[in-house]
């Protein structure tokens, strides 16, 4: 049984892992397609991916929401 | 969040973030390097390999997302599970970078190419073998049960520095392997 605290069940935690790796590996193939193009649209694309692992793996937003 | 141990924390967990900004600096600092010095060209690696390394490592992060989140409802089985396939995809991310990149005919000693390829992988490869022994610390803790769904910072603050780690290498990966021109040995 989820923790009645917790406000996220153990399913949806995987699954949003999940989901957050798929998108990471998505971008990752898409930037290596793109290898020796517009460095502009790499650097996008990392950025994109930094999001990613800052809102989703890192929980950057516990700073001002403690749980 | 009211309670001493849970101010503490927050205050902890302020801290470390503190601790990151100042990575920020240091890796920043050697990718602007790259940057300067290399301009639009890069060393003739393979980028599967970098590919490879990259895969391992993200998929790293699922498995330490996973056992952060499995601690937090007392999930002992797939907290542990997920820490020590955290350490193996680690360990296999070192010996890509050390075992196959660094065995290549680019030294060191090779001018800008090498002394920045060196510098870049080394430090990141430091900072994954410094998370290495993080995990381990918290597998030998949590032996002693020490980490509960409601006090288990240290199992937070080894996911977020792992993270970390993952989130330098989304930047290195595309600057050393993908952007620029490839050119030299």
């Amino acid at each position: 049984m989820p923790r009645p605290d917790s406000g996220v069940s153990r399913p949806s935690a995987y699954w949003r892992g999940l989901l957050t790796l798929a998108a990471l590996g998505g971008l990752t193939w898409l930037e290596f397609q793109l290898s020796g193009g517009p460095i502009l649209a790499l650097l996008l694309i990392g950025l994109g991916k930094a999001a990613l692992i800052l809102h989703f793996f890192m929980h950057i937003s516990r700073l001002w929401k403690p749980q | 969040m009211t309670t001493a141990a849970g101010s503490a924390t927050v205050r902890a967990r302020l801290a470390l973030w503190l601790f990151f900004a100042s990575e920020v600096f240091l890796f920043g600092a050697l990718l602007a390097v790259r940057f300067h010095l290399w301009g639009a060209t890069r060393p003739d690696l393979d980028p599967r390999l970098g590919l490879g390394v990259t895969s391992i490592l993200l998929t790293s992060s699922f498995f330490m997302n996973r056992a952060e989140a499995a601690i937090a409802r007392g999930d002992r089985l797939n907290f542990l599970g997920g820490l020590v396939l955290t350490a193996a995809l680690g360990v296999s991310f070192l010996i890509g970078v050390i075992g196959f990149e660094w065995q290549g005919e680019l030294r060191p000693g090779d001018g800008v190419y090498g002394s920045i390829l060196f510098a870049m992988t080394g430090l990141h490869a430091f900072h994954v073998l410094t998370g290495l022994g993080f995990i381990g610390i918290i597998l030998v803790r949590s032996a002693g049960r020490r980490f509960t769904p409601d006090n288990h910072w240290g199992v937070e603050a080894c996911a977020i520095y792992w993270h970390f780690v993952d989130l330098v290498w989304v930047f290195y990966y595309p600057a050393l392997y993908l952007m620029g021109s490839p050119v030299g040995p």
